[in-house]
């Protein structure tokens, strides 16, 4: 019997914090972390094993689908930063650094795909390729292709914007 | 890996490379050529500030962090949320016609699940500082499978059987309420207090509960803005056993249910 009390809270700061970022929407973010371990605990899995993946799976298959049910698009937008403001004014402080260069990652991970989002981002947080593989229900082999696809585009669209920032 | 891919290996190769995830003889070789090859050293090195960035951003994002077991992972506004003002005294907290919604709703639990056995409902209530005080309880004959009774609008109890005794203490402002399960059962049972919105969606406290043998666990739940629409759910071994609005509750009560062991 799963222990969803002990997987809650081993999982769920992890899974919110991958959402928030996949999403860029904190509500639908907590909305598809809660269907996850909702359906942990009235249909769960036959299995015990590799319950994260299939959390994670749960979680991003809802944000799929409320994507598609409500034809919005995460709102990934670029934040309209004045770059120009930032290099000509004040020293910016380190926290001040830290939420533009956030800004500029999000800004870029609009670019990319929700396949490739969505291995970057469990990469991020330290997934091995097999369980991003059993998370996101493709084949394992692609895992490396579409994470570099992903990272070729995302140093593409950092570089530049990192370089006005220093 | 091909012996010619390797003179120059791809970009899947260099981020499998970084992630760990070739051989140790494909490692040992990708680290090799990128020794004498800058381009290759270069593609490496942005692969891997890339990388830092994301888990940078990744570690960025700040949920809010679920405190102990009684924690509510999230409360969403009722689309029509019902705060009563400061001065208003709504309809149902008139004891009058309190007492006449309690009568009501024991008569048609009674009518709607009968026979039901085994089991007693005491309904406490408690009137400012005032000590709680016992109301009239009911025995009932609970039959071996009775089905779950659709709420009604004035019961605050729903229930099924189920070993155990479970205790439910309230208490309700017009912005915050807390809800108290302690149960103590013959056996093992998890339990899980939910809450029900308009839009149908579950907001599930973290913990639910865990009862073991003999032990008492308490779980608490904690919501914001009660809305007079809002439907609480408390469900053992994933059945349903205690439900109501929280605009049944007033100010401060108890509920205890004793089921047949």
């Amino acid at each position: 019997m799963i222990d969803v009390a002990a997987q809650f809270h081993a999982h769920h700061e992890g899974l919110l914090r991958y959402l928030t970022a996949l999403t860029a929407d904190p509500d639908l973010a907590s909305d598809a972390a809660q269907e996850a371990f909702i359906r942990l605990n009235e249909r769960p899995p036959a299995t015990s094993t590799h319950l994260r993946a299939w959390l994670y799976r749960v979680a991003t298959n809802y944000v799929i689908d409320a994507a598609r049910v409500t034809a919005r698009r995460a709102e990934l937008a670029a934040h309209n930063m004045d770059l120009g403001e930032v290099a000509s004014g004040s020293s910016p402080d380190g926290e001040l650094v830290r939420s533009e260069r956030n800004a500029l990652v999000q800004s870029a991970l609009a670019s990319l795909r929700p396949g490739e989002r969505a291995v970057l981002l469990m990469r991020a947080q330290g997934f091995a390729y097999r369980e991003i593989a059993d998370a996101l229900e493709i084949p394992m082999n692609s895992i490396g292709a579409i994470g570099a696809r992903g990272l070729r585009k995302l140093s593409a669209r950092l570089a530049p914007m990192e370089a006005q920032l220093r | 890996m091909t012996n010619d891919t390797l003179l120059h290996p791809t970009d899947t190769d260099l981020l499998a490379y970084i992630d760990g995830e070739v051989s140790s003889i494909d490692a040992q070789r990708i680290a090799e050529h990128m020794r004498t090859c800058d381009t290759c050293l270069s593609t490496h090195d942005r692969f891997r500030a890339c990388s830092t960035s994301l888990e940078d951003f990744v570690g960025s994002q700040v949920p809010t962090a679920p405190s102990s077991a009684a924690a509510v992972r999230r409360v969403r506004p009722p689309r029509l949320a019902i705060v009563p003002r400061d001065n208003e005294r709504r309809w149902y907290t008139r004891p009058s016609l309190r007492a006449a919604i309690i009568v009501v709703g024991f008569s048609a639990a009674t009518l709607a699940v009968t026979p039901v056995r085994g089991w007693v409902i005491e309904l406490f209530r408690s009137m400012g500082g005032s000590a709680p005080e016992t109301v009239a309880s009911q025995s009932l004959q609970l039959p071996s499978a009775p089905p779950i009774p659709p709420l009604a609008s004035s019961s605050l109890v729903s229930f099924e059987p189920h070993r155990g005794e479970f205790t439910v203490d309230f208490t309700r402002s017009q912005t915050r309420g807390t809800l108290t399960i302690t149960a103590v059962t013959g056996t093992q049972a998890t339990g899980r207090i939910a809450d029900r919105g308009l839009d149908d969606a579950l907001l599930v406290t973290d913990s639910g509960f865990r009862v073991r043998n003999g032990e008492t666990t308490t779980a608490s739940y904690v919501f914001g803005v009660p809305s007079s629409v809002t439907e609480f759910i408390v469900r053992v071994d994933n059945r349903i056993v205690l439900r109501g609005t929280w605009a049944q509750l007033t100010n401060r009560g108890k509920v205890e249910i004793d089921f047949a062991h």
